[in-house]
């Protein structure tokens, strides 16, 4: 597919292009490719950490697909959070930037509180989710009971847990504030001023002026945030370490065990090809989409 | 038909390392650390010698370890011992190092990887030099020992070894005018004393008698006194769907439908219900007489008295421990032995546990000490000495090497059944327990 | 035939409408404010009354907001548990030089991406975001494999050349930013004789200030906050950043969170100063106010 360009100009952009990309280049193949590639061979091996990797062709595969019942429950509780999590996350997470774009005293110090949860310790941060939780002595549940609903045993109940984890994502949201903020600024003030005066009202100018231009640093930030969210660990390490009876045991947790605790590396490694698979395959869809939503003011005749 | 193509570990290594071979820096890469032949102690005597020692403790013990690191290299110049901590992720470390053949030359390893550790060949055979040097291992615990074998072989010297006791609030027993209890009981007189300390304000549970830890080491016990198990003798199969076992869980979950117990595992990160008297009783380990003290500071008295009979009228008390492992990687495998067993030492353990009160030490000799220094100051619990004499009762079988997979899936499927939440069946969630050990040894 | 650059100044535009703000409506965004800072304000409020509290009180239920009494000693311990003052120096080192690296390495690859056109683009474009997307832990392995044969071992360099080398994260972003810039802004470079290199150093670098600046601050909290690079790579106590500071007070069984608190308290200051002194260049960054012709 590449062919080689036609006319001089078009041959010198092509090799400055490939002098501009020399950075990532030579750093995918110094650091990156050869590890990736040991992990893809490793997935057609039993290796467990010692003498050598037995070639077992696409026996880890099969086992995932036929007999493992945790694989699917992975891939399971992995989907339903992503699912529950990335809309109201790709909303909320939007609106506190332009909530925290305002021109109003003080924004900056909320700007500061706002950013918060992002470089929290994750301590303190469990702490809290602790008492917000908690069966008996719980923020949440407190609340409910003014409603004259049960107390729910959030962490511990298979039924809630995954409710509490989108919760607490999106508590989370705010870290992507700064990107969105940055995108903000790029927007030319005229654009506005132009529809001020033609007197469009307030909603319109935000669906005609600010989502377009913002399209991109969305799109960037709903790529970015499947890409994590279906990598989700931390929360989960920290609060359920997988339980109850598997309803948080989200792909990121399997592959760790199995790796760190099992010491299987060959079939982690196939559990962790197969999330790959699974999240490139959405975001080939979502750069499909890009088309029809995603506006560059700079682009040229090609698209991405 | 399975075509079997086998990749020795020097390919495996080198295709790790493709990439650095493509721009020619393998040339000038030194060798990888290659486990060396089968142990052979041939290097230079104790002149030069670069130690690499891996803990796995709070920053607050390391002082004591390099105490016992300075005292051996103060006898032994020329030897230099590079001490390092590594309190949390320890283990994404060291199995990390464990595959790159990068082990530091001696490190912590807990009785459930000793078994692990030896079966891959990441840790020596220590059997030869014990056998040599004629350590007398009767010192140390009989379930210890037995949980550091291999195939009949040591593979790491004791450092501490832990089980655990009923600690009582003393308060909150003459609160309600009831006789602290004697040790003398069966988990039936536990539920029952334990009812009588729950409490309650304006219709809601603020008191509760007694929690259970959920870990399976400790389980395990539980289980044994009951006359169950959960792996069959020669650990080849998973046993824990029985009669006998679910009767044990469905005590654990009556303590809890009756209040005894709260549910929902024990309280939100950041409380402790014992400190803070919540619970009545508790399950505490023997690593924690010190910050039980710190925690409950002069809040109330306690105190700590055995765990209760099984339904067999005997207890069988779980008990774990730390050791110290030489990595088969290591150059200096002579002196990193002679710093083991310096490190393992009487005079050594009293400095890292006794006298600190850290957990039960690895050593009998050393018991004295660690007894002196418990009831210093005549601060509670007064009958520490409960944790030595649980001993004698300590159940004394090897950790199999997939125990940290039945661990996990203990996690998942059984300690729920001890946490509450919501009812699963306990026959169900045991069978699927075992279903699911099952499958792991099979692939074994 | 120029580019107009001028800096913006803030209070020109609140962002979404360019103009001011009635009172009701600034009312109403306080209140909204406000309630989110609540929620958010709680862990750190935990955080620093455990820091300050003597270790009786640090466990209890209810919470004791208020410690009986302030232990400032709490933070003394931690410098005489473990070398804070080092592992400091240590983050600044890391986290200044991980920043240059970032910027740096992924600009240039940025700017590769979103505005010249090469044969293979599009497909070195998606492997680049697989790298993304192969979870770290089936990685790591083979990864200190690599370093350890390279001999890097117990240095910064496992974790700091590869952000050389244009971070994935990073280099998308700033894609989406260049890709931003109107089309008729880098026309008017090139046919003012710019070659590509000044078109990125003269155009696009002083336009995406405020995505520079975002990667710096997402880059600074990244290498700031780093446990798991240093603690594959490095085996010296006193290589050790401040994460491993922090996590040293918790082990399997002994937890310090008074001593923990403290800790994370100190390593948390900076972020907050530098996060809130360096928001305006994100905030007011350059912007192109029309292009004259």
């Amino acid at each position: 597919m590449a062919i080689l360009p036609a006319t001089r100009r078009a041959r010198r952009e092509a090799l400055e292009g490939y002098i501009f990309l020399l950075p990532w280049l030579i750093g995918f193949l110094l650091f990156t490719a050869g590890p990736l590639l040991a992990s893809l061979y490793l997935g057609f091996t039993t290796y467990r950490g010692a003498g050598a990797p037995e070639w077992v062709g696409l026996a880890n595969f099969v086992r995932l697909f036929t007999k493992d019942e945790i694989f699917w429950q992975s891939m399971k509780v992995t989907a339903l959070y992503a699912l529950g999590f990335l809309p109201p996350g790709m909303v909320l997470g939007f609106a506190i930037a332009l909530l925290m774009n305002q021109n109003v005293k003080g924004v900056s110090v909320f700007r500061t509180i706002y950013y918060l949860p992002a470089v929290m310790t994750g301590v303190a941060v469990a702490v809290l989710w602790g008492f917000v939780f908690h069966r008996e002595f719980g923020v949440l549940n407190s609340l409910l009971a003014f409603l004259n609903i049960e107390p729910i045993s959030w962490l511990f109940d298979t039924q809630w847990v995954l409710v509490a984890f989108i919760l607490m994502g999106l508590w989370g949201v705010g870290d992507g504030m700064i990107i969105y903020l940055a995108g903000l600024q790029g927007i030319p003030t005229e654009l506005y001023d132009a529809a001020s005066i033609d007197g469009a009202p307030r909603l319109r100018r935000f669906w005609n002026i600010t989502i377009p231009m913002m399209s991109p640093t969305l799109f960037f930030v709903l790529v970015t945030a499947l890409i994590r969210t279906f990598q989700i660990f931390t929360t989960a390490f920290i609060m359920t370490r997988g339980g109850p009876n598997y309803a948080t045991y989200f792909f990121s947790l399997n592959i760790y065990f199995t790796t760190f605790q099992s010491l299987r590396f060959g079939y982690a490694s196939a559990i962790a090809w197969m999330l790959f698979c699974l999240i490139f395959a959405l975001t080939l869809i979502l750069f499909r989409s890009a088309k029809w939503w995603v506006f560059y003011s700079g682009e040229k005749e090609e698209a991405t | 038909m399975l075509v079997k193509h086998i990749v020795n570990r020097r390919q495996f290594l080198a295709l790790a390392g493709t990439t650095t071979a493509v721009v020619g820096l393998a040339a000038c890469a030194p060798p990888s650390a290659a486990p060396s032949g089968d142990g052979a102690m041939s290097e230079p005597a104790m002149e030069s010698a670069s130690l690499q020692f891996v803990t796995n403790h709070g920053a607050v013990e390391i002082p004591f370890f390099q105490r016992v690191v300075d005292n051996f290299t103060e006898a032994n110049p020329g030897v230099e011992i590079d001490l390092l901590n590594v309190a949390t992720e320890y283990y994404t470390k060291i199995n990390t190092q464990g595959v790159g053949g990068d082990l530091p030359d001696i490190f912590y390893t807990r009785t459930f990887d000793v078994v692990p550790y030896a079966n891959l060949e990441w840790t020596i055979n220590l059997q030869p030099l014990i056998d040599r040097d004629g350590i007398d291992m009767d010192d140390f615990w009989e379930a210890e020992v037995t949980q550091m074998t291999f195939q009949g072989d040591l593979y790491a010297l004791p450092y501490d070894f832990s089980n655990i006791a009923v600690v009582y609030n003393a308060g909150i027993f003459e609160e309600v005018g009831l006789d602290v209890p004697s040790g003398d009981w069966d988990w039936n007189g536990l539920k029952e004393v334990g009812e009588a300390l729950k409490e309650e304000t304006d219709g809601r549970q603020t008191r509760w008698g007694f929690r259970a830890h959920a870990w399976p080491w400790v389980v395990l016990g539980i289980i044994h006194s009951n006359g169950g198990r959960i792996l069959n003798e020669d650990q080849t199969e998973c046993v824990l769907h029985s009669d006998v076992n679910i009767e044990t869980f469905q005590f654990f979950r009556d303590l809890m439908t009756d209040g005894v117990a709260p549910e929902s595992g024990s309280m939100p990160q950041g409380v402790d219900p014992f400190s803070t008297g919540l619970l009545g009783m508790d399950s505490m380990g023997s690593w924690a007489t010190q910050s039980q003290r710190e925690r409950v500071g002069d809040s109330f008295t306690f105190d700590v008295v055995p765990l209760p009979y099984g339904s067999e009228g005997r207890r069988a008390v779980s008990a774990a421990g730390g050791a110290w492992g030489i990595a088969a990687n290591s150059e200096y495998k002579e002196v990193t032995w002679e710093f083991n067993v310096h490190l393992t030492s009487t005079e050594s353990t009293n400095i890292l546990i006794s006298e600190p009160v850290r957990s039960l030490p690895g050593r009998k000799s050393s018991l004295p000490a660690w007894n002196e220094a418990a009831s210093r100051e005549d601060l509670p619990p007064r009958n520490v000495e409960v944790f030595a004499q649980q001993m004698e009762d300590a159940y004394a079988e090897p950790f199999p090497v997939y125990w940290k997979d039945l661990q996990n899936i203990w996690f998942n499927r059984v300690a729920p059944l001890m946490q509450g939440g919501e009812d699963q069946d306990i026959g169900e969630s045991l069978q699927k327990f075992q279903d699911e050990v099952n499958e792991i040894i099979a692939i074994s | 035939m120029t580019s107009d650059l001028q800096p913006q100044n803030a209070n020109q535009v609140d962002g979404e409408i360019g103009r001011p703000m009635t009172s009701p409506e600034t009312f109403a965004t306080y209140l909204v404010m406000l309630g989110g800072t609540v929620v958010l304000l709680i862990p750190f409020a935990w955080m620093l009354s455990t820091s300050l509290k003597p270790l009786d009180e640090v466990y209890a239920y209810p919470i004791i907001w208020i410690p009986s009494r302030l232990v400032l000693e709490n933070y003394l311990d931690v410098f005489r548990n473990v070398p804070f003052g080092r592992y400091l120096w240590n983050s600044t080192v890391l986290s200044v030089l991980g920043i240059i690296g970032n910027m740096l390495g992924s600009s240039l690859a940025a700017f590769s991406f979103a505005r010249l056109r090469f044969p293979g683009r599009t497909v070195f474009f998606i492997i680049m975001l697989s790298t993304m997307m192969v979870p770290v832990w089936v990685t790591m392995v083979p990864t200190f494999i690599l370093f350890s044969r390279l001999g890097w071992l117990d240095t910064y360099l496992p974790i700091l050349v590869p952000n050389f080398f244009a971070v994935p994260f990073f280099t998308f972003l700033l894609r989406q930013f260049f890709m931003a810039v109107p089309v008729e802004m880098e026309e008017a470079a090139r046919i003012d004789g710019c070659s590509s290199f000044g078109l990125f150093w003269r155009i696009f670098v002083p336009l995406s200030v405020p995505a520079l600046a975002t990667v710096a601050i997402f880059s600074f909290f990244f290498h700031w906050n780093d446990l798991l690079g240093p603690l594959i790579y490095l085996r010296s106590q006193l290589k050790f950043p401040v994460a491993m500071g922090i996590a040293s007070f918790q082990s399997e069984q002994y937890a310090n969170f008074a001593l923990m608190m403290a800790a994370a308290t100190m390593a948390l200051l900076p972020m907050l100063v530098v996060f809130f002194f360096t928001q305006r260049l994100f905030i007011q960054g350059v912007v192109i106010t029309g292009v004259k012709g």
